[in-house]
């Protein structure tokens, strides 16, 4: 039943893409890149690189789970306009799996706090 | 009011590397959420933002020639790519530092190549394109006039700036007044200040606003006279000697550097009344710290003080810059096309002004305040990329060498199971490493050119002060050395890595005594002999230039010393009373020990400033801007005092000068324009512009070259000192030894008699000359500088060539000497293949020189634009950047051991 729940959908979401989704889907639609950078900085506390997000973000529309628009020119961007993100269906859809596969995996695990925790998959 | 200064714009290089590397659907939104950011942290006051826009765009550039997207589960991810890298970049440091001649050899080229080249870019980035630090600036333009003889004079008339105001084609139009001279203060410490006004609206066209206190406004200024009734008759001038009424009181703006200087930085300055020119002037706020503001002819200038000014309905006084700011969506065509129906409805409506042409031109302010140094800085930039080519090919010839030397290397690990991207990678890593250390010794090199290039340029070339070190160098640097390494390293490796294996490992063998690759060396050091041979050429064609240039005949003698000497309006309320006032001055500083002549002119030659007019030989009628001439007011003495020759006639008297006698001096030029034909003009009349009587010519003296030192301009008019307005005089002092040291008595001596205002400005009459020879000197130092790195990096070429010709052919040379060459005949079988060669690449850059001399035939003077002796030199140059590179491995070679190059072959 786990494996048939983990395979509901056939697109695999790496951890990267993941977070760009969940964080798109935080900051609500019509996000684009800059505060999405500023959240995945803020709550993964590590060093994100902008290249990767944008990567991501391309790879997310690629797969269908994000659409774009293009905004209006602003002249505190040098007359150029944002490009904003929204999750379409599919993305809500997939985020909500790995959501369910990771409640039921986390489910009656618990970890001692400590400045390095390793998970054993 | 707060200051609203333009946000700092993010590094252009970084914008031109994102748009050159980033597909075209994600340009736009990526530099756009760049360019947010550096907003942002230019507000938040953060540091380093133009280094970290750049390093997020050199990012974006890897990420975007990085692994394509493919297979995902085979694709490493960032943190291993990394990893990859960082473990590169050790090993290739490694290998580097271990095969040292190459890397230095490699560091040498792209430091010599690319500082030079690096420092020009930033030049001509920063004095060419940098936008001016005004709000909008891109909307700002400058109007010129043609109108009479006048062409592109940066001055329009009052009532031309209200007719284009009432046009309504522009969103604002304001205009200044000249320069001026201002004395602060009273009593016998005055201080010499200068002062401009400008029109109410010009520090909000251009975005600028006090740091204290408030802008002008119209109530700053006493109301305008009403408008006479059509057919009334102007008011009668007030009788002789009536004095002055008291000038009303002014407000006055101060600059930033006077408030500290003069008023100690302090903030209570503001409701403060001091005496400027004897008028009261209350200070009603304080510049930010740098405004420059732009001036006519587009210089941006530090003033030290500025006054209100109101456009009044005067149209022939064409006197005051007018600037304006396009409508949004308006186009400078566009504003063109108004600008040429204004002027056909002021020809029809005012033809006692405009008999036969007027036209008015709008160019951008910093397309106009480069326009006299583009043409210049485009050479250089020809001679740069001519400079960068010949590094490059260096940089390349070295790479592919090295990369032979490697192939079996790559081969070896290629059949033990490295990938394709891990040879790339390995090869990238060594040029990244190679592209760093080169930017690092490019910007070593680039900070000397910088300074030299400071030196070389004289300040009175517009915006000099932005020449400066900044980051933006070392960015150049590395960005002109990974571009040369790519060039030069990824491409031949990709075609490396595609080779198959077996061909690779039997590549070693030396085919007929020539290895694989000679050939295009050979070719690659031809080429940039034949790229030294255009650079040297363009500087030695620019070296005489100079030279000639200061052996041309300027008509006086320039070791004087001037001072600009301003009077008080008051005591002295006119011309009579001046003149009176600039002879006594004379007659007292000719006393001073060690003073042979004097005199006193209103303009004196390459000062910048002129006064023109028409004139007429037919006294019937009045004079046009067609002729016309350049106006001097002068006293007895000034011919004498700067050695300008009097060819007929007699200089003027003191008895004339008093009496105001319509007499006047002209020049050669005047006389053999004006009177075609005739050896002797003493005694023939002229009538006069500036309102002058008809007047006797009673002198004849050389042409002056007043305004262009390589070219005759306009004919010279000189009349008494009395006859003609006088703003300010000018002393001209030659003394017996140094004049320089005479100053201070000179300066006590004009004190003494008490013309009322400071001493303006102190110089020599030479500095004039030497500033109008500035570009000329300019660009000359730039483009030496660019020949004698191109002739280092050919000899270099040449001897690395060599170098390796010589390696390959040390079996032959061995088995020559063995059985009995000489050290000559060794020596010579190499110096031909120098002279194949030298022979081939001459006559090419002897073409390309012939053909390109058009490029900077602007600069030229005195020289013609394919001069042969140029030529002839250039060559010489180029073949002795050749023998410097051949002679050393040649030499190498003849002193070889042959017994130890018969057992290593």
């Amino acid at each position: 039943m786990l494996i048939s729940e983990i395979t509901m959908t056939d697109d695999v979401l790496g951890e990267l893409e993941h977070l760009v989704l969940l964080s798109i889907v935080r900051l609500g639609p019509d996000s684009y890149g800059v505060p999405i950078v500023d959240d995945l900085a803020q709550h993964t506390r590590r060093r994100i690189l902008r290249p990767s997000v944008y990567l991501a973000l391309k790879r997310l529309e690629d797969k269908g789970f994000i659409r774009s628009r293009v905004g209006e020119p602003e002249p505190r961007r040098g007359g150029r306009a944002r490009r904003h993100f929204t999750p379409t269906a599919a993305g809500m859809r997939v985020l909500s799996d790995s959501q369910t596969t990771l409640i039921r995996l986390w489910d009656g695990v618990s970890l001692r706090a400590t400045k390095r925790t390793q998970s054993k998959a | 009011m707060t200051q609203r200064r333009p946000p700092l714009a993010p590094p252009r290089v970084a914008v031109w590397m994102l748009t050159g590397s980033l597909p075209v659907s994600e340009r736009e939104a990526v530099i756009g959420d760049l360019t947010e950011v550096f907003a942002d942290r230019v507000d938040a006051k953060r540091r380093f933002n133009r280094l970290w826009f750049a390093a997020n765009a050199l990012a974006f550039a890897v990420a975007a020639v990085g692994p394509a997207e493919g297979d995902r589960s085979d694709r490493p991810s960032w943190g291993q790519l990394m990893g990859r890298f960082t473990s590169g970049l050790r090993h290739a440091v490694r290998r580097l530092r271990h095969e040292r001649r190459y890397s230095l050899a490699v560091l040498l080229i792209l430091g010599v190549g690319i500082g030079p080249a690096a420092a020009l870019l930033s030049v001509f980035e920063r004095v060419l394109l940098r936008p001016l630090d005004f709000h909008e600036p891109d909307r700002l333009g400058l109007i010129r006039i043609d109108v009479g003889s006048l062409r592109s004079h940066p001055g329009l008339s009052p009532a031309e700036g209200n007719d284009l105001r009432r046009a309504g084609i522009f969103d604002a139009v304001e205009a200044e007044t000249r320069l001026a001279e201002a004395s602060l203060g009273d009593g016998p410490d005055f201080t010499s200040l200068s002062q401009l006004s400008f029109t109410t609206g010009m520090l909000p066209m251009l975005g600028v606003a006090p740091i204290l206190g408030r802008n002008f406004e119209d109530a700053d200024m006493p109301a305008p006279p009403p408008p006479r009734a059509p057919g009334t008759p102007p008011p009668a001038p007030p009788p002789p000697g009536t004095p002055f009424p008291p000038p009303p009181p002014q407000k006055a703006l101060l600059d930033h550097g006077t408030w500290r200087t003069h008023f100690s930085g302090d903030r209570k300055v503001l409701g403060k009344v001091v005496r400027l020119n004897g008028r009261p002037t209350e200070i009603i706020g304080v510049m930010p710290e740098g405004f420059r503001i732009v001036t006519g002819r587009a210089v941006p200038q530090r003033i030290d003080i500025y006054t209100p000014m109101r456009l009044n309905e005067t149209r022939n006084s064409w006197q005051y810059p007018t600037l304006v700011r396009l409508k949004r969506g308006t186009t400078f065509e566009t504003a063109q096309a108004g600008l040429d129906t204004i002027a056909t409805r002021n020809k029809s409506q005012f033809p006692e002004f405009y008999e036969e042409r007027v036209r008015y031109t709008i160019a951008p302010v910093l397309d106009d305040m480069t326009r006299t140094t583009k043409p210049a800085l485009r050479a250089a930039i020809g001679g740069v990329i001519l400079l960068l080519v010949i590094a490059f090919a260096n940089a390349t010839a070295l790479v592919v060498a090295r990369l032979r030397t490697r192939e079996q290397d790559f081969a070896i690990r290629s059949a033990i199971g490295a990938t394709r991207s891990a040879l790339v990678l390995d090869v990238v890593t060594e040029s990244l490493v190679l592209a760093f250390g080169g930017a690092l010794a490019g910007s070593l090199v680039a900070l000397a050119a910088i300074a030299g290039v400071r030196e070389v340029i004289p300040r009175t070339v517009p915006r000099w002060d932005q020449i400066a070190v900044g980051w933006d160098l070392f960015f150049y640097c590395l960005g002109l050395s990974l571009a040369g390494l790519v060039l030069s390293g990824l491409i031949p490796v990709w075609k490396t890595s595609r080779r198959a294996m077996w061909q690779v490992l039997r590549s070693g063998s030396i085919q007929g005594g020539r290895a694989e690759g000679t050939v295009s060396r050979l070719v690659l050091v031809g080429a940039q002999i034949a790229l030294t041979v255009v650079l040297a050429f363009g500087c030695v064609q620019l070296m005489r230039s100079a030279a000639h240039l200061r052996r041309v005949d300027l008509g006086f003698n320039a070791d004087v010393l001037t001072f600009r000497v301003p009077y008080d309006f008051r005591r002295y309320p006119n011309n009579g009373a001046r003149a009176d006032l600039y002879q006594r001055i004379r007659n007292r500083v000719r006393q001073v020990p060690g003073v042979t002549s004097v005199g006193v002119s209103t303009h004196v030659p390459l000062s910048g400033s002129v006064m023109m007019d028409g004139y007429e030989t037919d006294l019937s009628k009045e004079p046009s801007f067609d002729p016309y001439a350049n106006y001097h007011a002068v006293t007895p003495g000034y011919f004498e005092s700067l050695r300008i020759p009097l060819v007929q006639g007699r200089d003027f008297t003191d008895v004339e000068d008093a009496q105001s006698q319509p007499v006047i001096v002209v020049d050669e030029t005047l006389a053999r324009s004006a009177f075609p034909g005739e050896k002797d003009v003493i005694g023939r009349q002229l009538r006069l512009g500036w309102g002058l009587a008809n007047a006797r010519i009673v002198g004849v003296v050389g042409h002056v070259r007043a305004i262009d030192v390589g070219r005759v301009v306009r004919p010279q008019i000189y009349a008494p000192l009395g006859n003609l307005f006088l703003n300010a005089g000018t002393i001209t002092v030659r003394a017996s030894g140094d004049v320089r040291q005479l100053e201070p008595a000179i300066v006590a001596a004009i004190n003494e008699v008490g013309p009322g205002r400071a001493v303006a400005a102190v110089s020599m009459l030479s500095d004039n000359v030497t500033a109008a020879t500035s570009a000329l000197t300019a660009v000359t130092g730039l483009v030496a500088m660019l020949a004698v790195s191109a002739g280092l990096l050919s000899a270099v070429g040449l001897y690395l060539v060599i170098a390796f010709v010589v390696h390959e052919r040390r079996r032959a040379t061995a088995i020559r000497t063995a059985l009995g060459a000489s050290r000559g005949q060794v020596m010579w079988q190499h110096f031909k293949t120098s002279a194949a060669i030298m022979g081939g690449a001459l006559p090419l850059g002897l073409l390309i020189a012939v053909v390109g001399s058009s490029l900077f035939a602007e600069l030229i003077y005195g020289v013609d634009r394919r001069d042969a002796i140029s030529l002839s030199l250039a060559v010489g140059v180029a073949i002795l950047a050749g023998l410097v590179g051949t002679w050393v491995p040649v030499r190498r070679a003849a002193n070889a051991n042959v017994v130890k190059l018969l057992r290593e072959s």
